[in-house]
């Protein structure tokens, strides 16, 4: 028991022997603090696909951009918006001269609500679509409903105006102008 | 007889005994209170470890994925370039797991399975492809496992360098589920074979070794078990001492009775330390699983556990990056001691001895770009701290593209060099002032910063001059006065401007608070009365500063902000001619505004961070404002079209690049700086040169900054189709005698075609050069653009 006991101590003050002298007698300050550590809409047969705008003879770039810009379209049918924004971005960098992307472009941010982002990009689309009625309409749109949602109703109005006059049968711009009319004719108080 | 001297003998030893006795066992007592007290110390030391954090992780940044698609240009070696980039081992037949491909010449194909990889928005799941190659095209993309065609074929990004503290540890953890237990067995058969029998340390290891070192006559041996491993690794340093080896088995004795066998494993798997690649260690079995076999942990053949277990004793000793043979030894070792500890079959025994371990050549990764780097740890300075960037592994994913930043720094020392050489004024010898350069790159239409280039030799000085030094425009300003001129016309609404309309260009005084400026033309040549699309490709001083005087130097101002310029710029109207201090970077947005068609963008670096968990802490899009009609951009474009073609710029020419492209020179007084800004639809370059200490350099834009534009330009875009700023709707081409600003007649003796607003452009025709009567006659019932001109007279 003795010679046990005598082993035990001989052990322990071998290991204290092997203790540096400052952490002996200063526990360590350094070391106590350590380690503590939407539902689908459904498309006019104008724009039914954008891959289908693809032919024979259109140039690598293009027919690419417009292949993601369609993923894109349809990550944001089903919801995936930021996933849709990064492939408009990747469509957008491979070929510029997508004007469609521009509006796939703003319909994202639209989603992820950022209005007035979107409305930049929609006035990019604006200027590169003109000349495409349908797809114009559908910008004129867009706008109509970030500006709505930023409280500006008199551009939204402008813009579910222009949007109707591009496309009667646009039932969202009809909606959303007749609900901006009603907005605009509550009388302020003051 | 009393015996007086064996009594006083056995007095005289009693107390000296006893004394003796008190003495040791007061100092065996204090002893073991400092045991004890040196025990708890240590267990306190050790549970921090395993609680707290155990590593640090660096952060890790990418540069831009790559998209391949049919269609675009692709060699078959540059693709091969790239995956060994990656990582990527060739195989011998059609790859059969993530990470291999294999070339076909004869066939022209590239066959590659690729790597999962976890992107911000999901992690990519590697399946193979092949990409069918036809005359440096990408002809076909399909999936080998579906057969199915594939329209955009995303390529993981390549590591850039890492944000660390002092030592880059490579490692990403595992847990000991995720690790093949065959893994495990191969380890422990040759570093520990009686691990979960022992409680920290080993004692016959021990003796074992203790014999074999006394054997032989000095240390061959170790007899450290796992825990006591890594113990060491933790908290030790490596010198072979009685004391460090006591500290290590205390603490490795303490580890044990703390901590399960698992969590000993676990931590061990992950810590130990397993090859170098480059400035990065490689550390843990995944990241060693990665570094020599592209592979997962879980991919692995019995072959190669077997040489990842042998690796532990010596990693660069045994290492297939250095010496097949020696891994094949060392590998067979394992496999013999795996097969004698019952934990393979003989079959698989076997099986592992006949892999054949390849050659692997080491792709070194460099940090190809500093100035880069550092420019984005200032952008990140914001919302992370360094601590934060070095310790917690985050991933940031970036819009360089390393294949045009290599460029670029070519271009740029290689455009230096030759300066030098071909002036050798410039080389200032023992002088504490080098000639020094910028060039930055950027994609107009999203913003992002592809290459950066801040100076010629980062390792002599950090300083970035893309963004860090402001210096003056010069006449790369000019632009701005131009495009005020377009869109708003004469300060007084007299006057419109026109890419035709005359101005005077001769000495004159421009007034304003009591004071006169006097512009002077560039080696004091004036010319007269010359149309706005003269005085810009001319870059003529006198007459860009009557334009801005017409303007006013507010709607200048209010334009180069518009642009992009940032900096404060002062009403004065030396403004017009670039007497304000800005970065290269800014004048690279406020062009790539031009580029982008009027639609200003955010210069883009960051795109992406994420923490290790995989989750985006930050995500940066492309922004896009527009800020000038796509008309009125496209006007200005045609102007500095012809800069390139006709004007300053024209040496670009000479010099072999042959696309459409748009840019303007720029020179400052005393020619301190030298400039060039210019781009095509697709890419932008602004290079800037000139003395860090302002000292002249002699030369202007066009003679110092072109050529570096111009070389790498040429590189960069070489195989990509040929593109050009097309016209948008509400834009007129039409054909004029540039000397009187009239429709062309065919006796024009020279013709350019001019952009125009619809219904802007001239509707007489050249008085100079008048057409013969009957065409004249004719003329009203003629489209004026389909003149008989002769292609002489083009």
């Amino acid at each position: 028991m003795g010679m046990r006991f005598g082993l035990l101590l001989l052990l322990l003050s071998l290991a204290g022997g092997c203790a540096p002298l400052e952490q002996v007698w200063w526990p360590s300050s350094r070391t106590r603090g350590e380690g503590t550590v939407t539902a689908p809409r459904e498309y006019s047969s104008e724009d039914a696909s954008l891959a289908a705008k693809i032919k024979a003879n259109t140039p690598p770039r293009r027919a690419a951009s417009l292949r993601l810009t369609e993923e894109g379209r349809k990550l944001l049918d089903s919801g995936h918006y930021q996933k849709a924004l990064t492939r408009m971005e990747q469509a957008l960098a491979i070929d510029s001269s997508n004007q469609y992307v521009y509006y796939f472009l703003g319909k994202a941010h639209f989603h992820l609500t950022k209005y007035r982002q979107s409305v930049e990009f929609l006035d990019v689309a604006e200027s590169l679509l003109s000349s495409q009625a349908f797809w114009l309409g559908e910008v004129y749109n867009l706008k109509g409903k970030n500006y709505q949602e930023l409280g500006l109703l008199e551009p939204a109005h402008r813009s579910y105006t222009a949007a109707l006059r591009l496309n009667p049968k646009n039932r969202e711009a009809a909606i959303g102008l007749s609900r901006v009319q009603r907005e605009l004719k509550v009388p302020t108080v003051r | 007889m009393f015996d007086w001297k064996s009594k006083l003998k056995s007095l005289s030893r009693l107390p000296f005994l006893k004394i003796t006795l008190l003495l040791l066992t007061l100092f065996l007592a204090g002893g073991a209170f400092l045991g004890i007290w040196y025990i708890k110390y240590l267990e306190g030391v050790v549970t921090a470890k395993f609680e707290g954090q155990k590593w640090k992780f660096p952060s890790k940044i990418y540069a831009d994925t790559y998209l391949i698609y049919p269609g675009m240009t692709l060699g078959i070696d540059d693709i091969g370039t790239k995956l060994t980039r990656l990582g990527y081992r060739q195989s011998q037949g059609q790859p059969r797991s993530g990470g291999e491909f294999r070339i076909s010449r004869k066939d022209g194909f590239v066959e590659v399975y690729l790597h999962d990889f976890q992107y911000a928005l999901g992690p990519f799941k590697g399946y193979p492809v092949r990409i069918t190659i036809g005359s440096n095209t990408a002809a076909k993309i399909h999936n080998l496992a579906t057969g199915a065609e594939v329209f955009s074929l995303e390529i993981e990004p390549e590591l850039i360098t890492g944000f660390y503290d002092s030592v880059w540890e490579e490692r990403r953890l595992v847990t000991l589920a995720q690790v093949p237990p065959l893994l495990v067995r191969a380890i422990l058969a040759i570093e520990d074979e009686r691990f979960y029998q022992h409680w920290g340390i080993d004692p016959l290891a021990v003796m074992r070794a203790f014999l074999v070192n006394v054997t032989r006559g000095e240390i061959m041996q170790g007899g450290s078990t796992l825990t006591q491993q890594l113990m060491k690794n933790f908290f030790l340093d490596s010198e072979r001492t009685i004391k460090r080896k006591v500290k290590e088995a205390l603490m490795a004795t303490v580890a044990e009775w703390k901590y399960s066998k698992d969590e000993i494993l676990q931590n061990y798997l992950n810590e130990i330390y397993l090859g170098q690649k480059g400035t990065r260690g490689v550390f843990g079995i995944w990241e060693a699983a990665q570094f020599y076999f592209s592979k997962e942990p879980r991919q692995l053949t019995v072959g190669e556990m077997a040489l990842l277990a042998g690796l532990i004793r010596a990693p660069n000793r045994y290492s297939p990056y250095k010496t097949v043979k020696g891994a094949t030894r060392r590998r067979n070792i394992v496999l013999a001691r795996m097969f004698e500890e019952g934990f393979i079959t003989r079959a698989k025994y076997e099986r592992g001895l006949r892999e054949i371990i390849r050659s692997r050549e080491f792709v070194r990764h460099a940090n190809d770009a500093p100035f880069y780097v550092d420019y984005l740890r200032n952008e990140l300075a914001e919302n992370y701290s360094s601590e934060v960037l070095t310790a917690e592994g985050l991933r940031i994913f970036t819009s360089l593209d390393l294949n045009l930043q290599r460029k670029a720094e070519t271009a740029l020392q290689e455009g230096l060099d030759d300066l030098e050489k071909r002036f050798p004024h410039l080389r200032k010898i023992g002088e504490d002032d080098r000639l020094e350069g910028a060039i930055v790159v950027i994609k107009p239409q999203t913003g992002e910063i592809k290459a950066m280039v801040g100076g010629r030799d980062y390792q002599k000085s950090q300083f970035n001059r893309v963004v860090q030094a402001k210096r003056q425009p010069g006449s790369i300003f000019k632009p701005f006065v131009y495009l005020a001129a377009l869109v708003h016309g004469s300060e007084d609404k007299t006057e419109e401007f026109t890419p035709l309309s005359f101005v005077e260009d001769s000495p004159f005084t421009w007034n304003y608070e009591d004071k006169e400026w006097k512009p002077e033309n560039y080696q004091d040549a004036y010319y007269g009365i010359v149309t706005l699309r003269q005085a810009l490709v001319m870059s003529l001083n006198t007459a860009t500063a009557r334009i801005a005087n017409r303007v006013g130097i507010r709607k200048v101002r209010d334009m180069a902000y518009r642009l992009g310029i940032e900096s404060k710029m002062l009403l004065l109207p030396s403004l017009a001619l670039g007497s304000v201090e800005v970065t290269v970077l800014e004048i690279s947005r406020a062009f790539s505004t031009l580029a982008n068609n009027g639609v200003r963008t955010n210069p883009l670096a960051v795109k992406q961070v994420m923490d290790q968990q995989g989750r985006v802490l930050e995500r940066r899009n492309i922004r896009v404002k527009k800020v000038i009609t796509p008309q009125v951009a496209y006007m200005m474009n045609h102007m500095l079209k012809g800069v390139m073609d006709r004007g300053t710029a024209r040496g670009a020419r000479w010099r072999g690049f042959t696309r459409p492209a748009a840019g303007k020179t720029g020179t400052t007084n005393d020619t301190r700086d030298a400039w060039f800004g210019g781009y095509t639809p697709d890419l932008l370059a602004v290079v800037w040169v000139g003395f860090d200490k302002e000292s002249s350099l002699g030369l202007s834009g066009g003679q110092a900054a072109l050529p570096i534009w111009t070389e790498f330009m040429k590189r960069a875009t070489a195989g990509s189709p040929v593109t050009d700023f097309r016209p948008p709707p509400g834009i007129e081409l039409i054909e004029v005698d540039p000397l009187s600003g009239y429709l062309a007649t065919p006796n024009c003796p020279k013709v350019i075609q001019e952009a125009f607003l619809e219904g802007k452009g001239p509707k007489e025709f050249c008085p100079l050069h008048p057409a013969p009567i009957a065409l004249r006659e004719a003329a009203p019932t003629l489209n004026h653009s389909s003149w008989p001109i002769s292609p002489a007279a083009r």
